[in-house]
């Protein structure tokens, strides 16, 4: 009997869901068969991951982030599920599947879930679906172009910009003033000042204002 | 042989005579000098009293008159009582006693009124040294105080000290010796400092007068010879020099040493004898002669010289001398025992004594009488006590007009004194009383300055404060306008973007199936996709109004201030502005001043109104005057009655500072409705120059 590589895919886009269960399904793969089950949202997907607690019913978990309508304003996204299934499903593979390609989003998830794969949405097509199914079977992880470059550009850096400093980057770039910022980084307003001016001197702009910082960061990839 | 006696000159050469030594012109010198310099003024006055040889006693009385008549018509006063001063010196100088009295009483009426001390001062002397010639020596000594005092006031020295001096003399011709000896020491006191060697001499040779009066003799000594000193300072002339000498000597004489007598005597003689005129000459060979037979030498030829004192005496018609001369005669005989020549020449003495009315000498003769004639020596001793009597008592009634004198002058010094303090307490008052208002008038300016600027400082701080109200406003519209971005932007990455993918995938999904469900399932997409360009065609045109949306930053925070009346204080509003109008574009000073006014007007509605409803309308009257009405429903109040408070008058100044007008009506029961028109300068630059002006205000 040949091995059927059983896919969950969780998404707010039903339409979405169904593209990729189509294309798995009807490509072929030469030592198995894909089955995709579609969970519609972040509560379904949380509950068939509950569900499946303890097992291996799904070998590759597939997860949008933005999991909820812009305007139903709930915090919980795909990285929530995906800090779960590595919970309660470990042997699950777990692969974001994203419109975010920005190098913070990208880089926070994989300290915090360390992934299996990443596909930024622009990149998907049905070629990269199926790669991406065969790469994590035998040989995780995946990776699409641009989130590779996203990445690879935290790696080039010689010196280290933890998750604070990636913070306050993000934050100085959706304009965040800096004295509210304590209200969402753990950190004190004077903290938050010495890690911006070493961020400038590091970015090399020292003496310059907040802007060019951004725009710095948002070069090497930060943002 | 005294053939034309002239009484009034007899008169003055007795009270000469009186002190042998006398200096008789010295007054008369003294008075010049002051003249002098007042007449330089080169006028008809000048020319009238110009007294030459070449004009007679009448026609020069006529000049006079003249002068009168033309100081009389003078119209200033300090030149008339220039004038007077100066006719009345001349009638003084003429002997024309009447004239002289009245110019000088007028000189001095109009001294005293003008106050012109220096012409009030000449005058009291001109008036003292008239009596003076006629022996009246309490009203002599009265003027010669007077001008003294006056004097003193003007700080004038030298003449001060001249008038301690005459009234020195004065004194010591009374025999007040006490006194005069006070009044020279105090005239020296004031003219040693200036080195007035002349008037030294002067002062010296009295005290030593006044010094043998007292019996002093040691002391009469040393006051000549210090007399003699200054002398020699101003030039010893033989007249001088011979009246020291004698004086001297005349000391000896009483002291009974007549030898030193005599040998002062001889040095005189032997100095320079044809120097000295005739009178100096007789007198001393006449006291040489004296004291040479007293002192028992020589006195082979005392008669001779006697007698030729007499004879020059005679010639020369010093009828005091010569009274002196018989008195020495007589004594001479007395001493060769010739009672009989004695008694006949001390006859002679006493008659010539009376003539020249020497007392001194009568007294002397007297007693002389009444040694050498037994017969009537009972006469003799009477009349000289009588005559002893009437001196002393005429010398005690002087002495004591002389303390009244002094007494009063001292009481006037301390009456001006005491004036002066009270002067002083007054000006010290007046002083304190004007340092005091000024004090208050400082403080309290000072106070008026402190509370404009406090008004100002809190005007301003108001002004920052409704400013940054209104550049919150701008802010929170700009905060809101990025969150419309964001939340478009959000709208098309998670909501198009999402469903463009879906519908990707799933066309991409069905792509190779030809099956009914996929054909079904295409046609959903199909219809997916419309709904995808319809939400785009939302999302654009949301984008597109929020564009051209027109957002009234002042108008927004006019609504925010009522909105909070509204629901803190219960306060209902209408708000009515033209919508067409761009607020915005109102001149910063123009908004933050009505902001502050209405908000003024507002506090009035609820404090003192007790409203329920307050109408406010915005209105523009042809692009150039902004008309605003602030209407309320409450108890109203009678506007005559009642002053203006802070907040009335906050208001009436911040429309006045924007130029505009504002009126206020209300009546009891029918609410109050205050307007404001104020003309508008739309600035082009909107809002971006309040940030600057403003900031720089702050």
């Amino acid at each position: 009997m040949e091995e059927v590589v059983t896919i969950l895919t969780v998404d707010d886009h039903k339409m979405t869901a169904l593209g990729y269960k189509y294309i798995l399904e009807d490509a072929v793969f030469d030592d198995f068969s894909v089955r995709v089950e579609v969970a519609n949202g972040y509560l379904e997907g949380e509950k068939r991951i509950k569900d499946a607690e303890g097992t291996k019913r799904y070998d590759i978990i597939l997860l949008d982030i933005q999991l909820f309508p812009a305007e139903a304003k709930d915090q919980r996204t795909g990285q929530d599920l995906g800090k779960l299934a590595r919970k309660l499903v470990p042997e699950s593979k777990v692969v974001f599947m994203s419109s975010f390609s920005d190098s913070y989003r990208i880089n926070s998830i994989c300290q915090a879930v360390n992934p299996d794969g990443y596909l930024v949405k622009s990149e998907i097509d049905e070629l990269s679906l199926i790669d991406m199914v065969k790469t994590v079977i035998s040989k995780p992880p995946y990776y699409t172009h641009l989130a590779l470059v996203a990445a690879r550009k935290n790696i080039a850096q010689t010196f280290k910009v933890d998750e604070h400093d990636q913070a306050i980057l993000y934050q100085l770039s959706i304009g965040t003033k800096t004295k509210d910022m304590t209200s969402v980084i753990p950190l004190s307003q004077a903290t938050i000042d010495n890690r911006k001016r070493a961020l400038k001197l590091n970015f090399g702009v020292p003496d310059k204002n907040d802007l060019a910082l951004i725009e710095e960061a948002r070069n090497r990839g930060f943002i | 042989m005294y053939a034309k006696p002239n009484l009034k000159l007899f008169a003055f050469l007795s009270f000469l005579a009186l002190q042998v030594l006398c200096l008789s012109n010295c007054t008369g010198n003294n008075s010049q000098k002051v003249r002098q310099s007042i007449s330089q003024t080169n006028d008809s006055i000048g020319y009238w009293l110009k007294k030459s040889n070449e004009i007679s006693d009448t026609e020069y009385r006529n000049r006079l008159r003249k002068a009168y008549d033309w100081a009389i018509g003078e119209k200033d006063d300090s030149l008339r009582s220039h004038y007077f001063s100066r006719i009345s010196y001349a009638y003084l100088q003429l002997n024309d006693s009447l004239d002289f009295r009245k110019t000088n009483k007028t000189t001095i009426a109009l001294a005293k009124k003008i106050k012109d001390t220096a012409t009030h001062a000449a005058a009291h002397w001109d008036l003292a040294a008239f009596f003076r010639r006629y022996a009246v020596q309490d009203s002599a000594y009265y003027h010669y105080a007077e001008a003294q005092k006056l004097y003193a006031e003007s700080n004038n020295d030298f003449y001060a000290g001249r008038m301690l001096y005459n009234m020195g003399k004065v004194q010591a011709d009374v025999k007040d010796f006490t006194g005069s000896e006070i009044n020279l020491i105090r005239a020296i006191e004031l003219l040693k400092p200036l080195d007035k060697n002349e008037q030294l001499y002067r002062c010296y040779n009295v005290l030593g007068i006044v010094s043998k009066g007292l019996k002093e003799y040691g002391n009469a000594i040393d006051y000549y010879q210090k007399a003699l000193q200054y002398a020699n300072e101003v030039g010893l002339t033989p007249s001088r020099f011979s009246t020291i000498q004698n004086n001297i000597g005349v000391v000896y004489q009483e002291k009974g040493e007549h030898a030193k007598a005599v040998a002062i005597f001889n040095e005189v003689l032997n100095r320079d004898n044809l120097s000295l005129s005739p009178e100096d000459y007789a007198r001393t060979l006449d006291n040489l002669a004296y004291n040479q037979f007293k002192a028992g030498i020589n006195e082979e030829g005392v008669q001779e010289k006697l007698k030729r004192a007499l004879q020059i005496r005679d010639s020369i018609q010093d009828i005091t001398g010569v009274a002196g001369s018989y008195f020495s005669l007589a004594e001479f005989y007395l001493h060769q025992n010739d009672s009989t020549k004695a008694l006949e020449t001390a006859l002679k003495a006493r008659n010539f004594a009376e003539e020249s009315s020497n007392n001194e000498r009568l007294l002397q003769a007297f007693e002389l009488l009444a040694r050498l004639d037994p017969k009537n020596a009972v006469i003799h001793a009477e009349s000289y006590i009588k005559l002893n009597d009437s001196l002393q008592q005429d010398e005690r009634k002087a002495r004591n007009k002389f303390a009244r004198i002094r007494f009063e002058t001292n009481e006037t010094i301390e009456q001006n004194r005491l004036l002066a303090q009270q002067k002083q307490l007054w000006v010290g008052i007046a002083v304190a009383l004007l340092l005091m208002a000024l004090a208050a008038f400082l403080f309290i300016d000072q106070r008026v300055k402190n509370q404009k600027l406090r008004f100002q400082r809190e005007q301003q701080a108001s002004n920052e404060k409704i400013f940054n109200l209104l550049l919150e406003q701008k802010q929170k519209v700009e905060e809101g306008k990025k969150i419309a971005q964001k939340r478009i932007s959000e709208e098309l990455h998670d909501g198009v973007q999402g469903r463009i993918q879906g519908v990707r995938m799933l066309l991409t999904g069905l792509n190779k199936r030809n099956t009914p469900e996929a054909i079904e399932e295409r046609s959903e997409a199909i219809k997916e996709l419309q709904d995808i360009q319809e939400e785009v065609r939302v999302i654009s045109h949301e984008l597109s109004h929020a564009a051209y949306q027109k957002i009234h930053n002042f108008i927004n925070t006019i609504e925010e201030l009522l909105r909070d009346v509204q629901t803190s204080a219960q306060l209902q509003y209408t708000f009515e502005y033209d919508e067409n109008f761009d607020w915005d574009m109102l001149n910063s000073d123009i908004k933050v001043n009505l902001y502050r006014v209405i908000q003024e007007s507002l506090q009035n509605c609820v404090k003192h109104a007790k409203a329920g409803n307050v109408k406010v309308r915005f209105e523009i009257e042809n692009d150039q005057m902004l008309n605003v009405s602030i209407a309320d429903d409450g108890k109203g109040f009678e506007i005559r009655k009642g002053k203006k408070g802070i907040g009335l008058r906050n208001i009436a100044s911040r429309i006045e500072k924007i130029g505009g007008d504002w009126d206020i009506g209300s009546s009891i029961g029918k609410g109050t409705t205050v307007s404001f028109s104020i003309p508008i300068l739309s600035s082009k630059a909107g809002e971006d120059a309040i940030n600057e002006k403003e900031f720089q205000e702050a």
